[in-house]
């Protein structure tokens, strides 16, 4: 029977406990240190990114009650630097404003809208990427496109509330350059323009996830009177306004303009690239530029504006960022420097036993035996 | 048992007719199960434990919603998936831990008997034996089932069992067949019975039997003398034959033994209670949003552009569903992965325990077993333990260790450095055997050792020179064990005269008569005759009897031996008195006349005899004093003080008498002399509940005296109030105002005391004590006084036993531990946890209760901490987005959090933190107070950390929202979108949560830091993989093309870096601070573990040794320990039966 198997536990390091360690104590001796290289590399980093934050160009203007201007350029309530005019027949803005400072290139052109929540759930979800992709059947489409995804047996193209929602101001894809006379009645448009494309606006992936107009067509086949634009899109597209036929059909695939819009924002106050010039640097001046109105905000009680921008390492023009790295090593340095003052000071003695509540009631006891 | 059956008053069981018995009894099997599962229930059984949680409903519940259409914002399996796989986890844990109990199972199933079967033996197993069957069963066997003796190998049908397993004394008991049986001694004879037995039905009386046997059509009564009891073992006998009456579940121990209580830990109802309020936080939330959703219908932007077409978008549905949808958004701040990691964690601890080698006892090859691992951190907060003493405290071994002869001191040599010097060691005294000028007092001290008994000598089978001696009473044992020290060799007993071997040669004591021992006597005398034909009475007993009966020449030691014994007394050793007396012929005459006729009385036989011995009890010559040890396990005083030290109330609940268990309180440093002693005295209290009632009122007043007002004025049992869940329990300190008090009560007192009436002040005074002793008391009181505490004061209570008899308390108590003892496991069976020594309790309360506790109530914590934490972020977002209930993370993302990347940093906090390691624990065992007054869980705290967790979440959400700065956010002018933002969100919420559990954790070794590092690791490498191929399989559309955009993006990266560093920043100086200006003791022993720093102050053994010495001398003038643990009315008549040289019959 000596042959048992002794039930003795094995004696190694996970059984026993015993897995070498290291404490993470917090002393002086770690802290401080810790604590001033926050603040000593945080700092110049935040200065980086602020100084890098300021150094972007923007110029941003709501039009959102362009609809309201005058038929000849007069001063923007609130802004007596911009003008605008609004012709109502054309339906088209045009707002003047002056560059001051030379917007190194690239210069980006996006269009921002307040209060739109592109992040509500209904919103999100309300669309059919199958549909987007090469077509689908009209029975087959996800409820969710909902509302607008089936009227009288026809299937709205794209379905969905993002897609019916999409913006649909157009802006002049250049800037005109005014030469200004003396008063505002005599300056006049140059010929020279500074330039925007609307290509390469949006993801490099995102072409990969919508159809050509021919994939579109080889699918659902020359009838089209079963398919029909989302009702926004007839008041908004004038091309749209009866109905899709083979050549008005929408070119997903390369419509970026679209597929910027489909790709939703976080947030409810969010910007959108509209078109862009990395060409050539915007120089200062005063500018004109042509909005063809059509996108009803007031609606729903948001605004629009058009941003046009430099980037920084970080994107647009934001100092948060840096702010936030100047004041979280800031704080530290300040604490640093407090518990360094107090270490100096009055410094406690690691693992002191007369620390311990026992010993401090003893020692209590004894000097109240002491005193007596 | 069928309900035809219940209503029989009878059973019938035949003889040797196994059909007959077969069909009555069909039903009834030998096979005893004590698994919680089978195949085929298991299912079920699981099923309706799991769901009996509130979280695992609440999560069933969810998942379900989620199948509503349009209600759930995330993917529909996301909360079926997780609780799915944490099912599973359970379940198998469930089944591993079956498993092992249908191991055992099998194995005492399994075990082999002999039966006899057509004139033969077969040899069959436990499971096969059925009602009916007649069985032979050897020496130390156990009986397989309940049986009637009908025969054994020993003269008269004699047999003696062993029952610690039913009532934990571990002296032999006497069994006795009748004579009409006792000629079956082989199996053809066996074979050859006819008859039947017709016995009671199965019940739980383990001391009632009735029953009769008819055979040949006359009957004879069967009465528990001829009933063996499963659970016993066959002990000192070659064999018995017995018939099976009662099999498997319908034995007397098994129906005695309750199914296994459910225990939930005081953490776990906390944590319940803590989940019931987050699932309140949730409600709220909900509700918030909700309103927030139902404000918003009117908002134009709903109307215009969520829902043009519709005249009225909203109604009491969309409220519903709405409200639906949030529960579900929000559900996972009740965390899903908690309830499982909790039961990993702890079946880990479990392992951890029972692979302890500080707790490894190798003399029995044993460990320490952890059988309900879901008590691990209880051990962390035990506030009372009531242990037994015999086998727990006790090795139930009792050792002659000194001497007092003719006033001369004689001690054992065991170690050079014991004891003072000027004691002679039991070498030398056998030279003053010889030479000695008081060597006849000598001879006859060793004489009576030997000759005045009751033990059964046993020849050992393989070495006829070594004697094995039965005693029904171990302290005889050790007596007679001790005169073979002197080579006063007691070998044969015949049934009027022992034979004892003094140097080679045999002498023969006539036996003439024996004057029993019983407690009012408190002495036991022999007369015998000696080999010269002298008549002489020995007589052993308490000092105080045997002093009062001393002849007037015959006290010359008296006053020695008195200091002698004063000094036994003081260190726990049990002291005996010997005198003796020659008696003249005449005189033995004349008074053994007497003693025959009181002998044949019929009425009050035994006072008769009392009076009888009283007249031959006298003038007798005091030979000296024996002490002996009952012997202590190791280390128990040390185990003992170092509780004590760590604020825990031991109790010692006691089947043994009042002086044996005093004694021992002695022994184990539990009592020390400069004590008060409130014994409850039958005098004073005259055996009434109206006198118990009087005398502890009169005591608490005296003891309230001492109080500080504050104190003797505050009610009893003190509330519990919101602040001890609020902040932890305040010390009970009343103990330090008093002087040191213990309580001593014995069984009967106890029963009034336990009364209704009584039992509140009893226990006011008992907590009042510093040591509470209650001797002879019963199982089911012992289970009271547990009960009693328990119910009545908020603290964790454990019971350590080894015996049957402490089942009771061991499954009352929130914890229970078995010793794993020599014989009997079923305490260790019926326990919680199983330790080999009591010394054991230290580490496994210290150090793994302290860690157990410390590691869940930080695992829970953080659980709830980080869930809290990233489910909140969305509770902002809702702000931002309508109360449209939409998600800011991708749903499976969301989901892998809980299963994936938080998962594994609570693991690694349960398994490995250390907040001290074992060294230092058990040199400050003050920290242990932490743990049972509450300071590590509880409300406070949680609160605490939730705060911190709606803190970090704000901060976050904030931080990123003001980064975000509306999307433009690459310096190649793209718009960044909502999956974006959410998955750089997401990873500051994991940096800030796995930051927070790396400052958590006090110890980091390369698991921990692998648990954190690679949890964020794990994510950052995932998240472009599953950008990339979550879009191709349909899993994720929503994420398509960012495995591109996101690591590129340098904001990304500020941000990730920014985010959780000012988050933590307020953890990470408020932890410093703490530790720098409210420093605690737990800050100053981490540091001097982590820098070596010796504390002297700590090493007070030199202190504690000087105490000691002052104590011993106190000792001196303080009183004598007398105790002797011989049954009443004991088997002495049996036993003189025996003739030790009377050949025994095969049985074969």
């Amino acid at each position: 029977m000596s042959d048992i198997k002794s039930n003795k536990p094995k004696n190694n390091a996970i059984r026993q406990q015993r897995l070498k360690a290291w404490q993470p104590i917090l002393t002086p001796k770690s802290v401080l240190p810790t604590l001033f290289f926050i603040g000593i590399s945080f700092i110049p980093v935040g200065i980086g990114l602020f100084i890098a934050s300021k150094k972007v160009n923007e110029f941003t203007f709501e039009y959102t009650d362009c609809h309201k201007a005058t038929s000849t350029f007069a001063p923007v309530p609130n802004n007596e630097n911009i003008k605008w005019k609004y012709d109502k027949a054309q339906e088209t803005c045009t707002v003047q404003f002056e560059i001051k400072e030379t917007f190194k290139k690239p210069v980006f052109f996006y269009y921002r809208l307040t209060s739109f929540f592109q992040n509500h759930r209904s919103y999100v979800k309300s669309y059919d990427s199958e549909q987007l992709l090469k077509g689908k059947k009209t029975d087959d489409l996800k409820s969710d496109c909902d509302p607008f995804k089936i009227k009288d047996d026809k299937q709205y193209f794209p379905c969905g509330l993002i897609a019916n929602s999409m913006f649909t101001d157009v802006f002049d894809n250049k800037l005109v350059k005014v030469t200004s006379g003396n008063n505002n009645e005599t300056s006049t448009e140059s010929t020279e323009t500074y330039p925007f494309t609307e290509k390469g606006i949006a993801w490099p992936s995102d072409a990969d996830k919508y159809g050509t107009r021919n994939d579109f067509l080889k699918f659902y086949g020359n009838d089209l009177s079963k398919i029909m634009p989302p009702p926004n899109w007839s008041i908004s597209f004038p091309e749209y306004k009866n109905g899709y036929n083979a050549t008005n059909f929408p070119d997903l695939k390369n419509w970026e303009h679209f597929q910027v819009w489909m790709r939703t924002a976080g947030l409810p106050n969010f910007r959108k690239l509209y078109s862009k010039n990395t060409e050539t640097d915007l120089k200062p001046g005063i500018y004109n530029i042509d909005i063809i109105n059509k996108y009803d905000v007031n609606r729903y009680g948001g605004t629009k504006s058009f941003v046009i921008t430099t980037t920084s390492i970080i994107g647009g023009r934001n100092p948060f960022l840096g702010v936030a790295y100047i004041f979280v090593g800031t704080i530290s340095l300040i604490f640093g420097i407090i518990f360094l003052i107090r270490h100096i000071y009055k410094p406690r003695k690691l693992g002191d036993h007369r620390y311990l509540s026992w010993n401090k009631a003893a020692a209590f006891n004894r000097d109240m035996d002491d005193n007596h | 048992m069928s309900k035809s059956q219940l209503n029989e008053p009878e059973r019938i069981i035949y003889l040797n007719d196994s059909e007959k018995n077969l069909l009555k009894y069909k039903k009834e099997s030998n096979y005893i199960s004590t698994s919680k599962y089978t195949i085929y229930s298991f299912i079920f059984i699981f099923l309706k434990e799991q769901f009996s949680k509130y979280a695992n409903v609440f999560f069933l519940f969810t998942a379900l919603l989620q199948q509503i259409p349009n209600v759930s914002p995330t993917n529909r399996w996301t909360t079926a998936i997780p609780l799915v796989f944490v099912l599973s986890v359970t379940a198998v844990k469930e089944i591993f831990e079956d498993y092992k109990r249908h191991k055992t199972d099998n194995e005492v199933n399994n075990r082999k008997i002999q039966v006899i079967e057509n004139n033969s033996i077969n040899i069959k197993t436990w499971n096969d034996v059925k009602v009916g069957d007649i069985v032979r069963v050897e020496n130390d066997e156990y009986f397989p089932a309940d049986l009637i003796l009908l025969s054994s190998s020993e003269p008269d049908t004699l047999c003696y069992i062993e029952t610690s397993n039913l009532d934990g004394e571990t002296n032999l008991k006497i069994k006795q067949g009748l004579v009409e049986t006792s000629n079956i001694l082989t199996p053809e004879l066996a074979s050859q019975m006819k008859g039947l037995i017709k016995s009671e039905q199965p019940n739980n009386r383990l001391y009632n039997y009735d029953g009769v046997i008819i055979l040949n059509d006359k009957s004879f009564p069967l009465d528990p003398t001829q009933l063996l009891l499963r659970g016993a073992k066959l002990k000192n006998t070659q064999w018995i034959y017995g018939v099976v009456i009662t099999t498997g579940h319908n034995t007397k121990l098994l129906r005695n033994s309750n199914k296994t209580p459910i225990k939930k830990t005081s953490v776990e109802h906390m944590t319940n209670y803590q989940i019931v309020f987050l699932f309140g936080i949730l409600l709220v939330l909900s509700l918030t949003c909700t309103i927030g959703y139902f404000l918003r219908q009117d908002k134009s932007f709903e109307k215009t552009v969520l829902h043009p077409t519709e005249e009225n978008s909203f109604s009491i549905k969309d409220i519903i569903l709405g409200f639906l949808t949030f529960i579900v958004l929000y559900n996972n701040l009740i965390p899903i992965s908690l309830i499982v990691t909790m039961e990993f964690v702890k079946y880990c601890i479990s392992i951890l325990i029972n692979n302890d080698m500080d707790m490894y006892y190798d003399v029995m090859d044993t460990t320490a077993q952890c059988r309900t691992s879901s008590l691990v951190e209880e051990l962390g907060q035990v506030e009372y333990i009531f242990s037994d003493k015999t086998g727990t405290l006790t090795c139930n071994i009792m050792e002659f260790k000194k001497c007092s002869i003719a006033g001369e001191k004689y001690t054992r040599s065991t170690k050079k450095n014991d004891g003072p010097i000027n004691e002679i060691t039991f070498d030398e005294l056998k030279g003053d055997l010889k030479d000695a000028d008081f060597n006849d007092v000598i001879y006859q001290f060793v004489t009576l050792l030997s000759v005045c008994h009751t033990v059964i000598p046993e020849q050992d089978e393989n070495d006829p020179s070594v004697y094995n001696y039965q005693a029904s009473s171990p302290d005889e044992g050790a007596l007679v064990k001790g005169a073979l020290l002197f080579d006063f060799k007691f070998t044969t007993r015949k049934p009027h005269s022992v034979i004892v071997n003094v140097n080679g040669q045999d002498l023969e004591y006539e036996i003439l008569n024996v004057c029993e021992f019983n407690s009012t006597r408190k002495r036991m005398s022999t007369i015998v005759k000696c080999p010269n034909g002298e008549i002489k009475i020995y007589c052993k007993g308490a000092d105080t009897v045997i002093f009062e009966r001393l002849a007037k020449n015959g006290n010359i030691y008296m006053d020695k031996t008195i200091e002698h014994l004063e000094e036994y007394a003081s260190e726990g050793l049990r002291t005996l008195c010997l005198a003796t007396r020659t008696i003249s012929p005449e005189e033995y005459e004349t008074w053994s006349k007497i003693f025959d006729a009181a002998s044949t009385t019929l009425v009050n036989r035994e006072e008769e005899l009392s009076k009888a011995a009283e007249l031959i009890e006298k003038d007798l010559f005091l030979l000296g004093a024996t002490a002996i040890e009952d012997k202590l396990q190791d280390g128990i005083p040390e185990t003992i003080t170092t509780l004590s030290q760590a604020g825990i109330k031991i109790w010692i609940l006691t089947g043994d008498k009042q002086e044996t268990a005093i004694n021992i309180g002695l022994s184990c440093q539990l009592i020390n002399n400069e004590m008060e002693l409130i014994i409850f005295d039958d005098e004073v209290i005259k055996g009434t509940s109206q006198g118990v009632s009087e005398f502890i009122d009169s005591q608490l007043s005296t003891i309230k005296q001492k109080l500080p007002k504050k104190y003797a004025e505050a009610e009893f049992p003190p509330k519990i109030t919101f602040r001890n869940k609020w902040i932890g329990k305040e010390e009970d300190i009343r103990q330090k105002f008093i002087p040191p008090t213990g309580l001593v009560i014995d069984g009967k007192m106890l029963e009034y005391a336990l009364r209704d009436e009584n039992k509140i002040k009893f226990l006011e005074l008992a907590t009042l004590c510093q040591a509470v002793i209650c001797c002879r008391v019963s199982p089911l009181q012992k289970a009271l006084v547990v009960k009693l505490v328990k119910n009545n004061i908020d603290a964790i209570t454990l019971a350590i036993g080894d015996g049957a008899n402490d089942v009771g308390m061991i499954q009352a108590a929130h914890v229970g531990v078995g010793i794993n003892g020599m014989e009997g496991l079923q305490a260790a069976r019926a326990a919680d946890f199983a330790i080999s020594q009591f010394r054991f309790l230290r580490k496994l309360l210290l150090v793994h209760g302290s860690w157990a506790y410390s590691r869940l109530s930080k695992l829970i914590l953080y659980s709830f901490y980080k869930n809290l934490t990233l489910y909140l972020t969305q509770f902002w977002y809702s702000f931002n987005n309508g109360f449209s209930g939409q998600t800011i993370y991708e749903s499976w993302t969301l989901t892998s959090y809980n299963v994936i990347f938080t998962v594994f940093p609570p693991i690694v906090m349960g398994f490995f933190d250390q907040f001290l390691n074992a060294i230092y624990l058990n040199k400050y065992p003050k920290l242990y107070k932490e743990g049972f007054l509450g300071k590590k869980f509880n409300i406070s705290l949680f609160v605490a950390w939730a705060l911190n967790g709606i803190y970090h979440s704000l901060l976050l959400y904030l931080l990123i929202k003001n980064i975000w700065f509306e999307s433009q956010i690459d310096p190649n002018g793209d718009i960044g979108n909502h999956w974006m933002l959410g998955s750089t969100l997401f990873t500051c919420v994991l940096g800030t949560v796995l930051l927070k559990a790396g400052l958590t954790m006090d110890k980091w070794n390369k698991y921990t830091t692998l648990a954190i590092v690679g949890s964020y690791a794990c994510w950052i490498i995932l998240l472009p993989i599953y950008c990339y191929i979550g879009p191709l399989i349909n899993l994720s559309p929503e994420l398509d093309g960012m495995e591109k955009k996101i690591y590129s993006s340098s904001i990304f990266w500020f941000s990730v870096i920014i985010i959780p560093c000012v988050c933590i920043f307020r953890d990470y100086i408020w932890k410093f601070m703490s530790r720098e200006y409210f420093t605690t003791d737990k800050h100053v022993i981490q540091e001097m573990q982590k820098y070596i720093i010796d504390d002297y102050s700590a090493d007070q053994s030199w202190y504690q040794k000087a105490v000691g010495k002052v104590k011993l001398i106190n000792h001196m003038r303080k009183s004598r320990g007398f105790a002797f643990s011989q049954l009443e009315s004991g088997p002495a008549d049996i036993i003189r039966i025996y003739d030790t040289t009377k050949r025994k019959p095969s049985g074969k």
